[in-house]
């Protein structure tokens, strides 16, 4: 039992506890009144504070401030790229429009801006990998655009462009620059070798040829090839095949011309073995590793090469003096072949200012803005008008070689591309493991898919 | 509680037969004293409510849903359906046996080595000072990032510069491992990561459990005669039992839960080699954008770590042990 004397001092403390736990209370109270007072100033919260907006549309009453939110890949293009648009619109709008740009690394960006889509916390517009338009487009969240599209001239994009960005008719994006996908190779090591620097192997036999000659493992392999359905693409167009047959509904890549391309990884690493011991399963560090010196030759690697090679340091003229580049080898029955790529602006029609957003979009999708991004970043532009652009091509590496090669273009399925690149992927693994034979492990693929398409 | 026990309430009743009449305040007072208790626990009931439970009702709830990354309103009841998928998958299988392998081999690796080292840095063979110097090096491990341990090991690893296989180089080894890009030794790989970033975790741990240790005890050793070895064996693991089974139960939990280190190094591969079921629900969610079966995933993972647990109690011999 608690005697009186020590309940007492028990009470008086309980007593400051009461009294502390209520000036506290009060205290945060108070504090709550001032952050009300402060949204109220601010046009008036609406709780949609992702997207950073001071202001909403409430009934006939249109607030005066708008934060457009974009979200763009971590990589070349920049806030103050899109200033002067939304200078534009301010000047056009009653509003004070202002614009809130984050980049977010390449690795995460699908999943970051499905979860927010899907957690009805969408950005107002954002730069989408066209193989990705297919899962936007079924969250039934982006912004359609078939009423603008003689305003932006959508005719005058690359075919294969404008099918990437047009689902059931309806246009949910326009595109921004490409990436076609094509050989490198190390110079220095092919002089070392005694072969001819500027001329990279044309066709497979030329090719598992002169990588075997710089084969020295381990401290340098004469090729190595990320093993995934979009680099397979390659292989596969080169030798004449498709990954699904028209329509979509039926996979393709197990004819005789998609056996012959998963044969070229086969090749590389269990027949010829002219790459590393294990094949390559991740994109991460092969970059880094062909610029290191680790690859002589990377048969099929994408355009933008030059950017990681920009972050070591390396001018432009530095990477075009130590690397060569050209349309990846095909067979000598088969023809040239690259695959392209790229983004697309879409919007979402989850904004608060659907007018100003599609304005917005209007604008960068024009020409001339297409022509300055095209030439500020140095990438490919998806307009025919802009093919003899020389100030837009003279920042583009190897350019005249890329402007052939877009002849030979051809892109992955947009709708089933998830599902595609996920089973086939696993299943190309297995032939450079060599678990499966590519026949075999193509019609497993194929299988799989059919459930799925 | 009978009439004739003693409460602590007993005070405040004696207090108001004494006072004739209280004031408004004091009421007051004795009303959240006599409601003090539930008052104090109640922030931590809250978060424990709020954060956890909260969570878990609704994750199994979703886990009877179709529900789309893409859009999380648009959830279609499918039942158990998600789990009769998971089940009948064979996939599911081969992530089980990764999972069961990977956290097996941490939990022994953990567990012994962190014994080991909390034996040797505290049983006075070594200088106090240099006790405590190892004591603050080893905890390193634990106290880094899960994402910067991946990334750097993902670097230690690298079969051509890595310095795991340079090391092995100069030992003689001509053609040491690939390791993360093989699909035999990358579970290896993750394995030696993780035994590596757990141990200190286990060695903290029994440390505190050996200073909880008389030195009576020792004394007593001492006296019989007995050796160093012995004593450990006979004195020391003994008293430990009841901070080993704990320590097993927390760190299998830890590791079955592992994925961020995983995803960082290997993504599960290569040819799923490393897939673990901690990493195959954020896929699931995150990669193939289906909500409710990565619900369903999660629920089972609740399910395997409340099983181990069972185990291990019964394997110590009952819930008291771990008290």
């Amino acid at each position: 039992m608690v005697d009186s004397d020590q309940h007492t001092d028990s009470l008086v403390n309980r007593r400051r506890f009461v009294k502390a736990a209520g000036v506290t209370g009060v205290a945060g109270l108070l504090a709550g009144c001032s952050g009300g007072d402060s949204t109220t100033t601010n046009g008036g919260g609406n709780g949609n504070g992702g997207n950073g907006n001071g202001g909403t549309t409430t009934g006939n009453q249109t607030s005066k401030t708008f934060t457009l939110e974009y979200i763009d890949v971590d990589g070349d293009r920049t806030k103050e790229m899109f200033m002067p648009v939304i200078e534009e619109l301010n000047s056009k709008y009653d509003a004070e429009i202002s614009l809130n740009f984050r980049e977010v690394p390449y690795g995460n960006y699908k999943k970051q801006l499905l979860t927010r889509v899907g957690g009805g916390n969408a950005p107002d517009v954002a730069a989408i990998d066209q193989i990705w338009l297919g899962s936007f487009y079924n969250s039934g969240k982006l912004m359609t655009f078939n009423d603008i599209q003689e305003q932006i001239n959508f005719d005058d994009y690359f075919a294969g462009f404008k099918e990437a960005v047009v689902q059931e008719e309806n246009i949910v994006g326009f595109p921004i620059t490409t990436d076609v996908r094509g050989m490198y190779w190390n110079k220095d090591q092919f002089e070392s070798a005694g072969l001819d620097p500027n001329t990279g192997p044309e066709t497979w036999s030329e090719f598992y040829d002169v990588a075997a000659q710089l084969h020295d493992p381990p401290n340098r392999y004469g090729t190595g090839i990320i093993v995934a359905a979009g680099i397979y693409s390659v292989p596969l167009f080169s030798a004449g095949g498709q990954f699904l047959k028209s329509g979509g509904s039926e996979p393709a890549f197990t004819s005789d011309a998609g056996v012959k391309g998963a044969e070229f990884i086969d090749k590389i690493y269990n027949e010829e073995k002219i790459g590393p011991s294990s094949p390559i399963t991740g994109g991460g560090n092969y970059p880094q590793e062909f610029l290191n010196g680790t690859y002589s030759i990377a048969p099929v690697y994408g355009s933008w090469m030059d950017f990681f090679a920009r972050q070591k340091g390396m001018s432009n003229e530095e990477i075009k003096q130590k690397y060569g580049f050209s349309i990846s080898p095909h067979p000598s029955s088969g023809s040239p072949a690259t695959m392209m790529g790229g983004f697309a602006w879409s919007a979402f029609n989850t904004t608060d200012r659907p007018d100003i957003v599609k304005d917005f979009m209007g604008r960068i999708s024009g020409q001339e803005f297409n022509r300055k991004i095209a030439r500020e970043t140095g990438r490919i532009p998806t307009r025919k008008a802009l093919l003899d652009a020389s100030e837009v091509w003279s920042n583009i590496l190897w350019s005249d070689t890329i402007k052939e090669m877009l002849e030979y273009g051809g892109t992955r399925p947009v709708n089933n591309w998830s599902a595609v690149d996920e089973i086939l992927t696993t299943s190309l693994q297995e032939v450079a493991y060599d678990r499966a034979e590519p026949r075999e492990a193509l019609q497993s693929a194929a299988d799989e898919l059919a459930g799925e398409l | 509680m009978s009439d004739s026990e003693p409460s602590y309430l007993d005070g405040f009743e004696a207090r108001r037969e004494t006072q004739t009449e209280l004031s408004r305040l004091e009421r007051l007072y004795d009303r959240v004293d006599q409601k003090l208790p539930y008052i104090m626990i109640a922030p931590v009931f809250i978060i424990v409510v709020g954060l956890m439970l909260y969570p878990a009702v609704w994750a199994f709830k979703l886990s009877l849903y179709d529900v789309p990354i893409s859009n999380l309103d648009n959830q279609v009841f499918v039942g158990f359906q998600n789990y009769v998928e998971i089940l009948m998958n064979s996939f599911f299988y081969k992530v089980m046996k990764n999972s069961v392998v990977f956290v097996s081999a941490s939990v022994v690796g953990q567990v012994g080595i962190g014994v080991t080292l909390a034996v040797l840095l505290d049983r006075g063979w070594l200088d106090d000072r240099l006790a405590r110097f190892f004591r603050a090096t080893y905890i390193l491990p634990w106290a880094t990032t899960a994402v910067i341990v991946g990334y750097s090991w993902q670097f230690l690893l690298n079969p051509r510069v890595g310095l795991v296989n340079q090391f092995l180089r100069a030992l003689g080894w001509a053609n040491p491992p690939p390791w993360l890009t093989s699909v035999q030794w990358a579970i290896v790989g993750l394995i030696i990561m993780n035994i590596w970033r757990g141990t200190p975790f286990s060695m903290i741990f029994q440390t505190s459990g050996l200073q909880s240790i008389q030195e009576s005890f020792y004394e007593a050793a001492r006296v019989g005669g007995a050796s160093r070895l012995q004593t450990v064996r006979n004195v020391t693991l003994p008293l430990l039992r009841p901070f080993i089974l704990m320590n097993l139960i927390l760190v299998t939990l830890f590791t079955f839960n592992v994925f961020g280190m995983i995803l960082v190094m290997t993504g599960g591969g290569p040819l799923d080699a490393t897939n673990v079921l901690a990493l195959h629900m954020y896929q699931t969610a995150f990669s193939l954008g289906n909500f409710g079966k990565a619900s369903a995933l999660a629920v089972l993972l609740f399910l395997f770590n409340l099983l181990t647990v069972a185990f291990y109690l019964r394997v110590f011999g009952g819930v008291d042990q771990a008290i």
